[in-house]
C-alpha cells in the first residue's frame, strides 16, 4: 500500500544510513571499552575519544534537513521531487520531523546513558545531574527548528543565517531560562515538546508555501538596486588576479570573517557582565582553592574573545579551497575551470583574500581583548599578566603590541594550510580528512596523557626524540622538493616564486627562532620544531591540490 | 570508422586529437577516437546520450587529461599549458554554470578581466540582441537567458576556436535558429573554427562543414558533410520471395522493412549496389540520397530506424 511515511522513512535512511550505522557502532565500542577498561572511563581519556562521534552525529543532523543547507539561497531546500508528490502538505513535514526528532533524541539519549552516565565525574548519578531526562527533548527541539529554517523560504540575502541564530537563540535562552527559574525536569520537557510542536506548524506554513512556489526569486530590493549604476560604470579589472580577487573577497572570505567576527564580538557583552560582577564581589578563582593557578570568570571570557574567533576561522576557512563558498558542490564548476589562469594564480588570489580576512578578524579581535582588558578590575589584570611576569617592560609592551599581528598570521597560516584539502575538489578524500584529522587529534591526546601517566615511557620517548625529528624532518623537507618540483614542471608557479616562497619561510623561521629563544629550553630542540611548526609544503601544494581537481 | 575524403587546407590543424580513450571505472567513455579540425571549420559533434561527445569536448578544453593518446589545441597540450589554450577558447557548456549571485554586468566585468581580446562593443551588442538586464541577478534569469549569458561571455572576446556542448538545450527556437545559427556562420566566415555537439540532426546539417559521429565511445564516421552524405546510398528492395530478415549484403545497414520490400543504407558505390542486389534475386525499386538523420539513425539505430521508416512508407 503507497504511503507516504514508508517513502519519506526509505529516503531518509538511504541518507542517513552511512553515518548511522558507523555512529552506532562506535557508540557501542565506546560504551563497551568504558564497560570494560576502567581506565577509559575517566572523562580526560573518554571525552576527546567522543570527537569523531560529534562529526558522525553533525553528519547525521545534516542529512536530516532532506537537503544539504544553502544560507545564500532564497528557495527551500526541501526536495522538489518530493514537493510534488501526491501527500499532503502536513505528512511531507510530519514524517521526516518525527524522523529526525527521534534519531537526535535517541542519539543523545544513548550518549548520555551509555558513556556520560558511566564517566567518574563529579556528580555521575542521573539524580543528581542538573540536565539529564531533558536532555533528548532539547536536542529534539534544536534538530526540529533546524528543519523549519532549512524548510522555509526566506527570500531575503542571507535571511536564512539570521532566522538560523535567532532560533538557536530561542531554544537555548528558553532553557537556560528555566534551568535558572529552577523549573524540574518534567517541565523543560514539556516546554521543549511544546517547542517541537511550533515548528511543526511554522514548517507547514514554509513548505505549503514552498510547494506555491514561493522564495524562487528573492525579494526585490529596489533601495540597493537604485545603487548599481554607479557600480555598473566601475573601469574593468587591471588583471585576472585583481578580478579573482574581488571574487574572493566579495563571496568568499564573508562567512569565516563575518562569523569569526561575531564570536569576538560576543564575548564583549559577557566580559562587561563578568567585569561588573568582578567588582561587587571581588577576583573569585574558578578553580578549586588549592589549584597552583587561578582562573577568575573575566580571564576565561578574556581566553574565549581570543581563542574563540581564531577556533571558528579555522573550522570555517577550509572552505574557501571551493571555488565558491556556499556552493554545493566541491569540485569546481567549468565555469571557472576554464578561466585562461594558472591554478598557482588561483590559489594567490584565495591566500591574499584570506590575510585581509586574518587582518579584519584581528582588528576586531584586538578591539574586542583591549576593551574586555580596561573593563577589568586590576588583580584580573594582574593575573592575565601573570605569564609575562619575567619579562622587562620593554619587552612585554612589545609582546602585547604585536600581539594582534600573531593573531592575524595565526588565522591566516591556518587557513592556508587548510585549503589544500577542499582544493581538490574531491568529496571522498574531504570526508577521510576531516575524519582522520579528529582521529589523530583524538589519538594524540591519549597518547599525551597516556605518556603523562607513564613517566617511565616518557623518558624512552624523550631519549628517542631527536632520532624522530630526524625522520619527520627528512620526510617533510622529501615531501616539499617533490612538490616544487612539480610545481615548476607543471608550470603552476614559476621557479623564482619558488626561491621567494623559501627565502620568505626561512626569514619567518629566523624571526621565530630569536622570538622563541628565551622560551625555549635549548636551540638544539627549538630549531627542528620551527622547522616543523611553520608550514611550508602544505602550502606550497596547494595549486598541485587545484591542478588535480581542474585536469582530471 | 568511416573517414570521407576532404580537401585537408595546408594550415595546421586547430584541433587534434589522437588515439584518445578514456574509461570510468567500468565504462568505457572513449575508445581510441582520433578527429582533426582545420580552421575555419564548423564540425558537429553527434552521438546518442552516453556515446562521449561531452567527454570528448572535456579533453579540449583540459578538464580531463586522456588515458591514451593525445589532445592537441592550437598546437598545445591543453592540461600542461592551460592559460595559452584557454584564452583562446570560447565554451557554452549544456547547463551554464555561472554564479547565481552575480548580476549580469559584474559577470560582464569580471570574465572580461581574463581575456585580453574582450571585444566591450561587441560585448554591449550581444547583451542588447540577447535583452539581458544588466541589474539581473544570474539566478533570477530563466534557462534560456541563462544560456544566452552563457554564450555572450564565450563570445565577447572573439575566440580562435568556439566550443558548444549542447547549446540547443538551453536555448529557445528563435535564438537557436537565428542567432545561433549566425553566430556559427559568422565565426566560420571570419576563419574561426567552431566545435559544437547537438541532438538536433537538422541543426547540424544546417550549420557545419565536416561532421563527427560517435557511438558508445568509438567514432562512428568523421568527414566533410557533403561527402558523407554522398557516400551513403538510400535504397528499397523488391525481393521475389517474401523474407523475415534482410540478407546479408555488403556495405547494407539500418534495414527497415518487412515481406518482399526493405530500405536500407548503403556506403558502396551504387553499381555495387546494383550488382549485390541482383544476387540475391531483389530489384531496386527506390533510391535517392539520405539525410544526416537516416544516417545517424541508421548507424546507431540497431535493427532499423524510424527515419527510414518512415521515409519507406512514403
Amino acid at each position: 500500500m503507497p504511503s507516504p511515511a514508508l517513502g519519506l522513512s526509505y529516503y531518509i535512511w538511504r541518507r542517513t544510513r552511512l553515518p548511522l550505522i558507523s555512529a552506532a557502532l562506535y557508540l557501542i565500542i565506546l560504551a563497551a571499552a568504558v564497560q570494560l577498561i576502567p581506565a577509559i572511563a575517566s572523562p580526560l581519556v573518554c571525552v576527546p575519544l567522543l570527537a569523531p562521534l560529534a562529526a558522525g552525529v553533525i553528519a547525521i543532523l545534516g542529512t536530516l534537513t532532506l537537503e544539504q543547507v544553502n544560507f545564500d539561497a532564497a528557495a527551500s531546500v526541501y526536495p522538489t521531487h518530493l514537493l510534488i508528490r501526491p501527500a499532503t502538505t502536513r505528512s511531507l513535514v510530519a514524517w521526516p520531523m518525527l524522523y529526525a526528532v527521534i534519531i537526535a533524541a535517541g542519539t543523545v539519549a544513548m550518549i548520555d546513558r551509555l558513556l556520560l552516565n558511566q564517566l567518574h565525574l563529579p556528580s555521575a548519578t542521573i539524580e543528581q545531574r542538573p540536565i539529564n531526562v531533558s536532555l533528548p527533548f532539547i536536542a529534539a527541539a534544536f534538530i526540529s527548528w533546524l528543519q523549519v529554517v532549512s524548510w522555509f523560504p526566506i527570500p531575503v540575502p542571507f535571511g536564512r543565517l539570521v532566522a538560523f541564530t535567532l532560533t538557536n537563540l530561542l531554544v537555548f535562552a528558553g532553557n537556560v531560562g528555566l534551568y535558572k527559574a529552577g523549573a524540574p525536569q518534567s517541565i523543560i520537557a514539556l516546554a521543549n515538546v511544546a517547542l517541537v510542536a511550533a515548528a511543526f506548524a511554522c514548517a507547514v506554513v514554509g513548505v505549503r508555501g514552498a510547494r506555491r512556489g514561493v522564495g524562487q526569486t528573492p525579494l526585490p530590493l529596489t533601495f540597493i538596486t537604485r545603487l548599481l549604476p554607479l557600480q555598473r560604470n566601475r573601469r574593468p579589472f587591471r588583471s585576472p588576479a585583481a578580478a579573482q580577487l574581488w571574487f574572493e573577497c566579495r563571496r568568499n572570505i564573508f562567512a569565516p570573517t563575518v562569523f569569526a567576527c561575531s564570536m569576538a564580538l560576543l564575548a564583549l557583552p559577557l566580559s562587561m557582565l563578568g567585569s561588573a560582577h568582578a567588582r561587587k564581589t571581588g577576583s573569585v578563582n574558578l578553580l578549586t582553592p588549592d589549584a597552583s593557578i587561578a582562573i577568575t570568570a573575566p580571564i576565561l571570557i578574556l581566553a574565549f574573545a581570543t581563542a574563540g574567533p581564531i577556533l571558528v576561522f579555522l573550522s570555517m576557512a577550509a572552505g574557501i579551497g571551493k571555488f565558491d563558498f556556499f556552493a554545493k558542490e566541491t569540485r569546481w564548476p567549468s565555469f571557472a575551470t576554464i578561466h585562461p589562469m594558472s591554478s598557482g594564480d588561483f590559489v594567490r588570489a584565495k591566500l591574499k583574500a584570506l590575510a585581509f580576512a586574518s587582518l579584519i578578524t584581528a582588528a576586531v579581535m584586538s578591539i574586542v581583548v583591549t576593551i574586555s582588558w580596561l573593563g577589568m578590575i586590576p588583580s584580573d589584570r594582574a593575573l592575565a599578566l601573570a605569564p609575562l611576569a619575567k619579562m622587562s617592560p620593554v619587552t612585554r609592551t612589545l609582546v602585547l603590541s604585536l600581539l594582534p599581528l600573531a593573531a592575524a598570521l595565526i588565522n591566516w597560516r591556518n587557513a592556508a594550510v587548510s585549503l589544500i584539502v577542499f582544493l581538490t575538489g574531491r568529496p571522498r578524500l574531504i570526508t577521510t580528512f576531516t575524519f582522520a584529522n579528529i582521529a589523530m587529534i583524538s589519538l594524540a591526546f591519549q597518547a599525551g596523557y597516556w605518556l603523562f601517566k607513564h613517566p617511565s615511557h616518557r623518558a624512552a620517548l624523550e631519549s628517542a626524540f631527536p632520532a624522530l625529528i630526524v625522520i619527520a624532518i627528512t620526510i617533510k623537507l622529501a615531501v616539499a622538493t617533490t612538490a616544487c618540483r612539480a610545481l615548476t614542471h607543471l608550470q603552476l608557479i614559476s621557479r623564482n616564486a619558488v626561491v621567494t616562497a623559501i627565502l620568505l619561510w626561512s626569514v619567518f623561521a629566523i624571526i621565530a627562532a630569536v622570538t622563541f629563544h628565551p622560551f625555549a629550553p635549548s636551540s638544539s630542540k627549538l630549531i627542528p620544531i620551527i622547522i616543523l611548526m611553520l608550514p611550508f609544503t602544505r602550502l606550497i601544494a596547494t595549486p598541485l591540490a587545484l591542478h588535480w581537481n581542474r585536469h582530471r | 570508422m568511416v573517414t570521407t575524403a576532404h580537401h585537408e587546407p595546408e594550415e595546421s590543424p586547430v584541433l587534434e586529437i589522437t588515439e584518445v580513450s578514456r574509461r570510468f571505472g567500468d565504462k568505457l567513455a572513449l575508445d581510441d577516437v582520433s578527429i582533426a579540425i582545420p580552421p575555419g571549420t564548423v564540425l558537429g559533434l553527434v552521438g546518442e546520450n552516453g556515446a562521449g561527445k561531452t567527454t570528448l569536448i572535456k579533453h579540449v578544453l583540459g578538464l580531463l587529461k586522456a588515458q591514451a593518446g593525445t589532445v592537441r589545441v592550437f598546437g598545445l597540450d591543453p592540461v600542461i599549458e592551460p592559460v595559452k589554450v584557454l584564452s583562446q577558447i570560447g565554451y557554452l557548456s549544456e547547463e551554464p554554470d555561472l554564479p547565481g549571485w552575480m548580476r549580469v554586468h559584474e559577470l560582464i566585468r569580471y570574465v572580461q578581466a581574463f581575456y585580453k581580446t574582450w571585444d566591450a562593443k561587441y560585448a554591449n551588442e550581444l547583451r542588447e540582441q540577447f535583452a539581458l538586464d544588466p541589474k539581473a541577478r544570474i539566478k533570477t534569469l530563466s534557462k534560456g537567458q541563462r544560456a544566452r549569458a552563457g554564450l555572450l561571455v564565450a563570445l565577447a572576446y572573439r575566440p580562435r576556436l568556439l566550443v558548444l556542448d549542447e547549446p540547443s538545450s538551453g536555448l529557445d527556437p528563435i535564438v537557436r535558429r537565428d542567432i545561433l545559427g549566425a553566430i556559427i556562420r559568422t565565426i566560420a566566415d571570419e576563419g574561426r573554427t567552431v566545435l559544437f555537439s547537438s541532438h538536433l540532426l537538422s541543426e547540424v546539417e544546417r550549420v557545419s562543414d565536416r561532421v563527427a559521429m560517435l557511438k558508445a565511445g568509438r567514432l562512428v564516421f568523421h568527414g566533410d558533410l557533403a561527402d558523407i552524405k554522398q557516400s551513403h546510398r538510400r535504397v528499397t528492395l523488391r525481393f521475389d520471395k517474401a523474407i523475415n530478415s534482410p540478407p546479408p549484403l555488403p556495405g547494407a545497414f539500418g534495414w527497415t522493412g518487412a515481406g518482399h520490400e526493405w530500405t536500407a543504407l548503403f556506403d558502396l558505390q551504387f553499381e555495387h549496389v546494383e550488382t549485390e542486389a541482383t544476387r540475391y534475386g531483389a530489384e531496386i525499386v527506390d533510391r535517392g540520397s539520405p539525410t544526416l538523420d537516416e544516417i545517424f539513425f541508421a548507424r546507431t539505430g540497431g535493427n532499423g530506424s524510424a527515419a527510414l521508416a518512415s521515409h519507406a512508407q512514403e
